[in-house]
């Protein structure tokens, strides 16, 4: 009778813990083609491992009007990585599903002044995001909301 | 008095920065070896829209492997810079289609970021080999604490390609421990 009672509360809080777990499958939720509010470019997440990364994959002005060469990452702090093409270019890096629609621990680059920013991404619903970028705290920032190019039904 | 005091702060100042530098010059790396992640190979696989695509391969950091005859127990990479990058062609006119290149390192890691490591752009479309121009900033000594990490090649295509492509890549690597 002993063994049952332990079975049956050993199960019952298995379950519990394992329903509140952050899931693999809820994070990929993520992936897909993004649009700032903007419009100025679009920006495709992916997985590498287990953390996300979003590219640039499109670029309302993609040819710099100085050079009339591809945009590249000029303002890029680093001198040496300034000729890695804009397009392409990840600007949100290393993000982790933390559960509850929340991937945070990652960083959005800003192409036009080249600084990086921490960053956490909410869903809000399955087509818009809420992208906050930081400096130290998350109060001291400021919220973008991105919205899927392809809409789920 | 005011004399003394300042001699004191002095004192302490002097012992502090001998202090620091002794110990710096006590952690500070004895040896250094090249290290080449050799010819590894990038499959992209078609079909392969214009743009950027990435392809990933997976390798595992064994200090063991990596220093030889020269590891210890407890051994740490002090630090580990990128010296070389070049990529090849399998197919002699996948570089037609491909205008840059961009070798960067990741890892799952939450505290290690995503790190670009070389850039080439333009490419020469009739070129068989290209080097790549290594950041001489970036550093990678943590992802050599790592068991694992991504190595990543993402290659821009001018045009849609349908069809595989393949590239492979030697990168060496400055490790001081």
């Amino acid at each position: 009778m002993k063994k049952i009672s332990f079975i049956l509360v050993f199960s019952f809080i298995a379950t519990l813990f394992w329903s509140f777990a952050p899931t693999n499958t809820g994070g990929d939720r993520l992936i897909g083609v993004w649009e700032p509010s903007n419009g100025r470019a679009r920006v495709k997440i992916e997985k590498i491992g287990a953390k996300y990364y979003g590219k640039i994959v499109w670029i309302k002005e993609p040819i710099d009007p100085v050079t009339q060469k591809p945009k590249t990452d000029k303002n890029n702090p680093d001198p040496d990585l300034q000729k890695v093409p804009l397009m392409g270019y990840r600007m949100l890096k290393d993000f982790t599903y933390k559960g509850s629609d929340e991937w945070a621990d990652g960083t959005i680059y800003d192409a036009l002044n080249g600084s990086t920013y921490s960053c956490v991404i909410k869903m809000t619903n399955e087509n818009t995001l809420n992208i906050r970028g930081y400096i130290g705290v998350s109060v001291l920032g400021r919220t973008d909301v991105w919205k899927r190019l392809v809409i789920k039904k | 008095m005011k004399k003394k005091i300042l001699l004191a702060i002095t004192s302490v100042v002097i012992i502090f920065a001998l202090g620091a530098w002794l110990l710096n010059l006590l952690n500070a790396p004895k040896n250094t070896k090249s290290y080449t992640l050799n010819e590894i190979e990038f499959e992209f696989a078609g079909p392969l829209f214009q743009g950027s695509n990435p392809s990933q391969y997976v390798a595992k950091i064994d200090l063991k492997e990596i220093l030889g005859d020269d590891y210890k127990e407890g051994v740490k990479i002090k630090n580990a810079v990128l010296k070389n990058a070049t990529v090849q062609s399998l197919d002699p006119v996948s570089f037609r289609d491909i205008n840059a290149l961009v070798f960067s390192f990741a890892s799952d890691n939450p505290n290690l970021s995503m790190q670009e490591l070389a850039v080439i752009n333009p490419i020469k479309a009739n070129a068989k080999s290209v080097k790549l121009n290594p950041s001489k900033e970036a550093n990678v000594t943590d992802y050599f604490a790592e068991k694992q990490i991504y190595v990543i090649l993402d290659a821009s295509f001018v045009k849609d390609v349908n069809a595989n492509v393949s590239l492979k890549g030697s990168f060496e690597f400055e490790l001081k421990y």
